[in-house]
């Protein structure tokens, strides 16, 4: 019987750096891991000391791709903390923010790494040639999903607009107009690229193992900017809970954290939230799902990426709908005013790779005693490892080549931000 | 009775062109951030001229060619020069495409511009303001030598918005009058 050693070292096409292991003899899998290599990230140590103004500027710098997500999480930990309220206008424009976020975010990772895997190239580059439409139309939704960033959030990435209890300045109605136009006009750019990945869809290997989902989830919307914390094993927990929900634990493959819930491991990202969510899509994301067979609750990791196609829809039409409920009643809302104090408060988004939470501890003046930072792709990590013990053992008979590529197109799947995940390392680890 | 410059002359065109100057590196990377630096010195550029901080935007970089009729992209690049020398040149001008392009996002701007060519979205006039790094450690600053040079490379790239040739006869040092970079 044949002998498989897979050594993906720098998995490509994912951002930052792991890598895949897998040994097999006479048709059994010794041995199949997930490793992840990046330093660690020491996030929650840098922001010791440093004012309440100050803490959703670093940390948006965990991610270049997520700085949006990174930011609103920050913001509503510290806002939590001191009982800052916010306007109404400011959490319908915060929604803005998440949803041009999961737009960038989506687009890039559908566009720029996935396709590559289901038309069977090895990067974005030949495809310029064969297939100039798509890629046009990936180009042109992307700028698009970055511009609306920028008039929400001040900046694509980094965003300087959204502070604690508000905005620096609220943003231009008349751009907010402008945007709501070319979001409706790009309906059916969004069109053709589904149907193109529908078209090749084939690709996405049919695997399915059983797990937990965890999402933020909400009665009366798709809850990606408030909610509570849902779970399709546990119902629903409490936001100040989160830390008894992610259970963080150390294993030596990873410098990353690795999470458990109810079972061995649990998803976060796009699929979670569509298992949770689903009755809150709007009308055109659930048509595009039902185009897929995505039906919740679906336990085959690889329909991520269809999720993840389902809600860059959602954004823009929920978004659509936002900008006409600010615009009945839209104000130059004047610059919040804080007075800091002590207090403790954990903040949570649904960001595109899943649920993410900060929390921290702060003095009578406003400077931070204490951080924690749980990222989703943390949350993944385990659920990775997991599933390829499971999935391994399916691949053997296939060529090595075939083999690496089923794995790799797997973390794919997950869209991981590798360099997000990898920070505070623990003491227990090292010893 | 009006006294303009004819609008249709040469110049004149030049000067309608909409144009941008994009600044490309990291400045946590040395001189790495050069490209980006060099924007600060650019100062009273005429109305149609945009500047764009792109810093580690990698493939943004398609965003902003298809608005734009002439586009100068600052950048520190690996020619084999002196720490702060200045080239400047045409994309399709270099051999080695690996010469350009330090990134943390490990995006080679060169390969950027082709799928640009490819996707019919390059503007009419492409050129790259280059500079020669000395280092690229992660620190803040730039060396000494491209702090130095970062006025001249300003002056060169007003030289290429306003089309004026008065610069190439300045002396600047290893500066090949935008001839292609010779790598190997």
């Amino acid at each position: 019987m044949k002998e498989i050693n897979i050594n993906v070292e720098h998995l490509t096409r994912v951002e930052g750096h792991g890598n895949i292991v897998l040994n097999a003899k006479n048709g059994k899998v010794e041995k199949v891991m997930w490793e992840v290599s990046e330093a660690p990230r020491l996030f929650e140590a840098f922001v010791r000391g440093k004012p309440y103004h100050q803490l959703a500027q670093i940390t948006s710098r965990i991610c270049g791709i997520c700085s949006i997500g990174h930011t609103l999480a920050s913001l509503k930990a510290t806002e939590a903390a001191m009982d800052i309220e916010i306007s109404p206008q400011s959490e319908l424009l915060r929604r803005l923010a998440i949803h041009g976020e999961n737009m960038q975010s989506h687009i890039l990772h559908l566009g720029y790494l996935i396709s590559p895997d289901l038309f069977g190239t090895g990067s974005v580059v030949p495809l310029v040639r064969t297939h100039t439409d798509a890629v046009l139309a990936v180009v042109k939704l992307h700028r698009l999903s970055n511009e609306f960033s920028e008039v929400v959030c001040g900046r694509t990435t980094h965003p300087t607009n959204l502070i604690p209890g508000g905005f620096y300045k609220t943003p231009s109605p008349l751009k907010l107009k402008e945007y709501r136009q070319k979001l409706l006009d790009s309906v059916e750019t969004a069109n053709l690229v589904a149907g193109i990945i529908l078209d090749n869809a084939g690709a996405l290997p049919d695997f399915t193992r059983e797990t937990e989902f965890i999402a933020l989830t909400a009665k009366d919307e798709y809850a990606l900017y408030d909610g509570l914390i849902g779970s399709t094993d546990a119902g629903t927990y409490p936001v100040d809970e989160y830390v008894d929900v992610v259970n963080e634990f150390v294993v030596p493959q990873s410098t990353a954290k690795y999470c458990k819930n109810k079972r061995e491991a649990f998803m976060v990202g796009a699929l979670a939230r569509f298992n949770l969510n689903y009755d809150h899509l709007s009308p055109l994301a659930k048509q595009w799902a039902k185009k897929f067979g995505l039906k919740p609750v679906c336990h085959n990791p690889f329909m991520n990426n269809v999720a993840q196609l389902v809600e860059f829809v959602h954004s823009i039409e929920d978004s659509v709908s936002l900008i006409d409920r600010l615009m009945e009643d839209y104000k130059d809302e004047p610059r919040p005013e804080i007075t800091p104090k002590a207090g403790r408060g954990v903040g949570v988004v649904d960001v595109p790779r899943g649920i993410l939470f900060h929390e921290y501890v702060y003095d009578k003046d406003g400077y931070c005693a204490s951080a924690n930072c749980v990222i989703p792709t943390n949350q993944n990590h385990n659920n990775i490892q997991h599933d390829f013990e499971a999935f391994a053992p399916s691949l053997l008979d296939k060529p090595e080549k075939e083999i690496e590529l089923n794995l790799e197109m797997l973390v794919r799947a997950y869209d991981p931000c590798i360099s997000c995940s990898t920070h505070f390392l623990n003491v227990e680890w090292k010893r | 009775m009006h006294f303009l410059l004819d609008p249709l002359s040469q110049r004149g065109m030049e000067a309608l062109k909409k144009t941008a100057v994009i600044g490309i590196g990291n400045t946590l990377m040395s001189d790495d951030g050069a490209g980006v630096r060099v924007l600060e010195h650019l100062h009273e550029l005429p109305d149609h001229v945009t500047i764009v901080e792109l810093a580690t935007g990698g493939m943004t970089l398609l965003h902003h060619l298809e608005d734009y009729d002439r586009v100068v992209i600052a950048d520190a690049v690996d020619f084999g020069g002196e720490p702060g020398e200045i080239r400047v040149f045409n994309p399709d001008e270099v051999r080695t495409i690996k010469t350009v392009g330090y990134s943390l996002h490990d995006l080679d701007i060169l390969k950027v511009l082709d799928l640009a060519k490819q996707l019919d979205m390059l503007p009419d006039s492409v050129r790259i303001a280059a500079i020669q790094p000395g280092s690229l450690e992660m620190k803040e600053g730039l060396t000494p030598n491209v702090e130095a040079a970062l006025p001249e490379l300003a002056r060169w790239i007003s030289s290429e918005i306003t089309g004026q040739a008065g610069i190439s006869g300045s002396g600047i040092s290893g500066l090949n009058n935008g001839k292609p970079v010779d790598k190997e």
